[in-house]
């Protein structure tokens, strides 16, 4: 079943001198449950793409359909509560709010969204980010690794129908980014959620269902891992 | 408590130095505005009680009715209470012609409902008991015996009218020849008290009574009767019926100046003035908070615009930032609003207490008292809450508007525009400098509300500083201001062999308290002019055309011969037939001068003051003159309070004549002719009282000429150059005198004019001086005490000067808080880089120059937007005032400057508090915290 359906996307930053096509033309659907991977060398536009998807920036032509309904055909409102109930974004700097703390990090989408916290949901969250003894820690006192597991569980706490994750472990060791990458496909597998994960590494690419490359805004290859 | 307040909570907690900042500004623009509004209730209470005081505490008044009027009032549920007073009838008074009119009140002092206070004694309990004016009755003391016989005023057979409104112009209200007083009744009570009445017209406070004598008030008659008439005074239940309850009756009249303060009366003009003085006042001191609060909160919205940014990204709607932005705002609200209307109250309870002075100005019988209404409480806490609102909202606004992306990378802060650093600066600054330049380019609009800011302090403290100034000018420029404290004046006689003038002057000086003192004398030249056989010299001036300015013929300071006023006799000015057209072609004109001589030590620091040339000044023969110009004056015409200038340069010649008066004759006109000479006409004495025949017998003399010649023009009167009828005043030493003119020094007329830091122990003192040569002598000496007597004045024009102060002060805090947060702030959001410059090898030393080279960049174009404004605004403020008031314009340039280098100072001061703290900080940790 198809849960993402990108048409025609371009999106172009600035103007005059400093005009850049970011994308241009970019079509491509998912298919729900689908771990695909997005490559390409920095510069080519995967993060733009992948903050156009999560409704966070908006492209210049072209749509996005999730689910069978258009993501940009709401306002801003619509489009809030589209991000805090759809989409679980993890960046590749972790953007947690310093102010919070990490069960506060987590369950913050839930909170904007005045819902209640299923505690035994974010329990079971907590200890699958091996993140047990640290939840009244301010991030500034957490490892890049932790940090970067607090803004996983940030994306996975409101089960969104798509998990986006862009270079989720650009900043983290090997070992480190093998237990984020495991627990995030562990999820992809457990609740039949969709990922779509940035990322420079071979070996992680390797391990996604799908592979998409772009090269100056471009899709240059779309291969399906034959596995 | 919500996620996202719970965000903004902690944000607050967490940025403490700048939340206390924005409290503190917050506090400051709530007892601003608190202030002005308890100010007014304050000043309304007390107009208030003053009208309660001076006419009574009722609504409406019944004059002449009698028992059936009562009781129809009483069965009107719109009222609340009514107190009656029984008119008994006029008694005559100390005199044939004066009254005492006898009315009897219920007895219900203690509401004082009316106007009766008592002066000495107490009110009368029973209607034995009588309580009088103080006027007209001197011959009665309390516990006197008084018998009236009490009666009608009848006039040609015919009762006078008693309503006022009956009486056409003034008829009746005194004492007319031919009225009679018809005695009704004899009456005999006890003196028990004196009133001291406020005016006669005020008489219709307490019965229909006006005009002649004054009430004389007892108790009335047990039950209400019908025969006699009554007055009622009525209180409404609710005050605003006053007109319609009015509107269907004769012989009523409503409390006007009580409804009016109240608030109820059709006429509230007054009402209108004050508190329009007051919205707008309001409407500044918010504009200037919301500018300066929003840009706190400008700052602090785009410190956390990535922060908006995160939280956008995650779902939070527009709506759900603006919330938090908006309970921020009324987290701080809540800490500085109670804060500041506490503070704002008390500094008026505080005011008030200074302010006796400008209670005998404006002739309140009660005493100004704080009174905190709770109306304007709340409209002061509203405005301020507003204020607070429409600070935050615009930044909220904006936050909400970007999407998150540009949010969370921040790239509207930062523009790439290209920067041209000059080498000059490269070379100068090193790489301190070109980042601190191309900071401030690249950053433009995230630090243009900085600049912003900071012009801002600059342009409201120059512009309400110089505000204050002007007020200053104008009260000074409206009120004679005498500079001296105590004068003493005396005649010649006092001195002798063991004293002279100089001597007094010493012993003066030496007195308690004394500051300075000096000693004039005038060439007073009137008051020869009862000195038949004597000389006499004209109290007018002639000054040839050239040496004065335009404005002062066009203002009239200088006259035409044929304009002064002692051609004003027709029949003396027609001895001299010669038409007025030989007149216009003089190059005379003539103008009120007055000489003072001034003793020899004061009119030397004068020289010292001016730099002048001692030789020149007392030069014997040919001595120069040092004329005060500028002299202000009321001008009937343009209503305007205007400074005239005379002369036109520093060296100016002016002529006074002198003339011997032929025995036995009079002087009775003066005549100049084309060449700037005088002729006095005389004639016999016999023959000036016998009216129509002087034309005939007069003849005329040639006045002697004598040149003064003026060295030096200066515009601000010493203190013993005092207010006079001259348009130009010439300061002589008193050495000079007898060469000026002799005689003059035979009789002088002297005054001493002394300033003091404590004008009553020197007024003290100086009369005891005085005494020590007086004693067992007729000779008077004059001591008066100045200041004490312009105290009134004074009062105001210090009160004034306080309230400029205060503002100006409060303003100083908001603009000072303001600086510190803008730049602490801008640091702050830069922690993350600096940590980043320092990181990679950025020196200390360097790291100051940036800053302080940054500092420089805000604080030059803080000056370039900031005084421009300030200027126009300070000219368009002097432009206004100068319709009703001449004064020239300054700007106050030491203040900007002073202020100008304050705010460097307090940059500097700030940047190297901020720069610190963040200089303590490990720069890993900062880096780290990607989140500042
Ligand atoms: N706000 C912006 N303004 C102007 N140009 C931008 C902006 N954001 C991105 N770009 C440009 O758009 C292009 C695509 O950027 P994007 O961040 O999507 O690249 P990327 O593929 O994610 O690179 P990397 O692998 O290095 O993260 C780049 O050339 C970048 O310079
Ligand atoms: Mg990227």
């Amino acid at each position: 079943m198809e849960i993402l359906r990108v048409e025609h996307l371009s999106k172009i930053y600035g103007d005059g001198e400093n005009r850049v096509l970011a994308l241009s033309d970019v079509s491509f659907s998912v298919e729900k449950g689908e771990f695909l991977a997005i490559i390409g060398p920095s510069g080519s536009g995967k993060s733009t793409l992948l903050h156009i998807l999560g409704g966070v920036d908006k492209p210049d032509a072209g749509k996005v359909f999730l689910d069978g309904s258009d993501v940009f055909d709401r306002n801003d409102d619509q489009l809030a509560i589209f991000r805090r109930r759809q989409v679980g974004l993890i960046y590749q700097f972790y953007n947690l709010i310093p102010m919070l703390n990490v069960v506060e990090n987590i369950t913050l989408p839930l909170l904007l969204d005045g819902q209640k916290v299923n505690e035994a949901h974010l329990k079971e969250l907590i200890v699958t980010l091996q993140l047990e003894g640290r939840e009244n820690h301010l991030p500034n006192r957490l490892s890049g690794g932790q940090q970067q597991r607090v803004s996983i569980g940030r994306a996975l706490i409101s089960a969104p129908a798509v998990v986006l994750a862009d270079e989720p472990t650009g900043n983290l060791d090997s070992k480190n980014s093998h237990e984020i990458v495991e627990l995030m496909k562990q999820s992809n597998r457990k609740y039949k959620q969709t990922l779509i994960m940035i990322t420079h590494d071979e070996n992680i690419a390797s391990q996604a269902d799908r592979v998409i490359a772009i090269e100056d805004g471009r899709i240059l290859r779309d291969e399906v891992n034959g596995r | 408590m919500n996620i996202m307040n719970r965000v903004t909570m902690r944000s607050l907690l967490k940025n403490r130095t700048r939340t206390l900042v924005t409290v503190i500004g917050i506090a400051l623009s709530a007892a601003l505005i608190c202030a002005v509004t308890t100010y007014i209730s304050s000043f309304y209470n007390t107009l208030t009680e003053n009208a309660k005081y001076e006419n009574g505490d009722w609504h409406i008044a019944y004059y002449y009715r009698h028992l059936s009027d009562y009781d129809q009032l009483a069965a009107n549920d719109k009222i609340a209470g009514i107190e009656y007073v029984q008119e008994l009838g006029y008694a005559k008074g100390e005199t044939e012609y004066s009254y005492n009119y006898v009315i009897g009140t219920n007895g219900n002092f203690e509401e004082k409902n009316l106007a009766i206070h008592p002066y000495e004694g107490r009110y009368p309990a029973s209607s034995d008991e009588i309580m009088l004016s103080l006027f007209e009755n001197e011959n009665y003391s309390i516990g006197d015996k008084i018998t009236l016989e009490i009666g009608d005023r009848y006039y040609n057979g015919k009762p006078v009218p008693n309503f006022y409104d009956e009486l056409e112009d003034n008829e009746y209200r005194t004492f007319t020849k031919g009225e009679e007083l018809r005695i009704r009744e004899t009456r005999t009570y006890t003196v028990v008290g004196f009133y001291y009445p406020m005016s006669v017209l005020d008489a219709a406070a307490l019965s229909s009574h006006v005009g002649l004598g004054y009430p004389a008030v007892t108790i009335a008659d047990g039950e209400m009767s019908d025969s006699f008439a009554y007055d009622f005074f009525v209180k409404l239940k609710n005050p605003a019926d006053a007109n319609s309850v009015f509107a269907n009756s004769d012989f009523v009249s409503l409390n006007e100046t009580l409804l009016t303060y109240m608030g109820f009366s059709p006429f509230a003009v007054q009402n209108l003035t004050i508190w329009g003085v007051a919205v707008l006042l309001v409407g500044i001191i918010a504009f200037a908070c919301i500018l300066l609060i929003g840009n706190s909160f400008s700052i602090s919205v785009s410190e956390r615009t990535k922060q908006f940014g995160l939280l956008f990204s995650l779902g939070a709607t527009g709506k759900q930032i603006r919330r938090s932005v908006l309970f921020e705002c009324l987290v701080v609200s809540i800490a500085g609003i109670p804060v500041g209307a506490a503070l704002g109250i008390g500094a008026v309870a505080v005011s008030l207490q200074f302010m006796d002075s400008v209670v005998s100005a404006i002739g309140l019988k009660v005493p100004l008292t704080l009174s905190v209404n709770i109306f304007a409480l709340l409209i002061g806490i509203a405005v301020s809450l507003l204020t607070v609102l429409i600070s935050a909202w615009i930044p909220a606004k904006r936050a909400s508007r970007i999407t998150a992306i540009e949010a969370i990378r921040q790239t509207k802060d930062i523009k790439n525009t290209p920067v041209k650093v000059s080498k000059l600066t490269e070379k100068l600054l090193g790489i301190s400098g070109v980042l601190a330049a191309k900071y401030y380019k690249r950053s433009k609009k995230r630090y243009k509300s900085s600049v912003i800011g900071l012009s801002l302090s600059l342009f409201l403290f120059i512009s309400i500083y110089a505000f204050g100034e002007y007020f200053n000018i104008m009260i000074s420029a409206t009120s004679d201001v005498y500079k001296y404290d105590v004068s003493a004046d005396y005649i010649d006689q006092i001195l002798g062999e063991d004293l002279t003038a100089e001597a007094l002057l010493k012993e003066y000086k030496a007195a308690d308290h004394v500051t300075d003192a000096a000693m004039t004398v005038y060439g007073d030249p009137v008051s020869y002019e009862d000195d038949p056989g004597g000389y006499s010299v004209s109290v007018i001036a002639g000054i040839n055309k050239s040496y004065v300015t335009s404005q002062a013929i066009e203002r009239g300071s200088v006259n035409a011969p044929e304009d002064i006023s002692r051609y004003s006799d027709a029949e003396t000015s027609a001895i001299y037939s010669e038409s007025p057209s030989d007149f216009d072609s003089t190059d005379y004109l003539y103008l009120d001068a007055c000489i003072v001589f001034v003793d020899d030590e004061a009119f030397k620091s004068l020289l010292k003051q001016y730099g002048l040339n001692e030789a020149e000044y007392t030069d014997p023969k040919n001595p120069l003159a040092v004329a005060v110009d500028g002299k202000r004056h009321y001008d009937i015409h343009s209503g305007k309070n205007r400074k005239t200038n005379v002369l036109n340069s520093d060296k100016a010649q002016l002529y006074i004549y002198r003339y011997e008066v032929p025995s036995g004759m009079y002087s009775i006109a003066d005549k100049y002719d084309k060449n700037g000479d005088e002729y006095v006409a005389f004639t016999d004495y016999d023959l000036y009282f016998d009216e129509h025949k002087q034309s005939e017998d007069a003849y005329e003399i040639k006045a002697e000429r004598i040149a003064l010649n003026i060295g030096k023009v200066i515009y601000d009167a010493p203190f013993y150059v005092t207010v006079n009828f001259a348009k130009l005043n010439l300061i002589y030493p008193k050495s000079v005198m007898g060469n000026i003119c002799e005689k003059w020094s035979d009789k002088s007329f002297t005054t001493c004019y002394i300033t003091s830091d404590d004008h009553a122990a020197t007024s003290r003192a100086i009369e005891n001086i005085n005494n020590k040569y007086t004693m067992g002598t007729d000779i008077y000496v004059r001591t008066e005490d100045y200041h004490a007597e312009m105290q009134s004045g004074l009062g105001i024009i210090d009160t004034v000067r306080a309230a400029v102060i205060i503002f100006v002060g409060i303003i100083s805090v908001i603009a000072v808080t303001n600086v510190f947060n803008t730049v602490s702030t801008n640091i702050n959001l830069r922690r993350r880089e600096f940590a980043m410059l320092r990181s990679v090898g950025m020196t200390n030393g360097e790291f100051n120059r940036m800053m302080i080279y940054e500092c420089i960049i805000y604080w030059l174009k803080s000056i370039l937007y900031g005084i421009p404004p300030t200027f126009l605004i300070t000219f368009v403020t002097y432009f206004i005032m100068y319709q009703t008031i001449e004064f020239d314009f300054t700007f106050p340039w030491e203040t900007a400057a002073a202020a100008v280098a304050v705010m460097c100072i307090l940059m500097l001061l700030t940047v190297f508090y901020a720069m610190s703290k963040v200089k303590k900080a490990n720069p890993i940790d900062e880096l780290k915290n990607e989140n500042i």
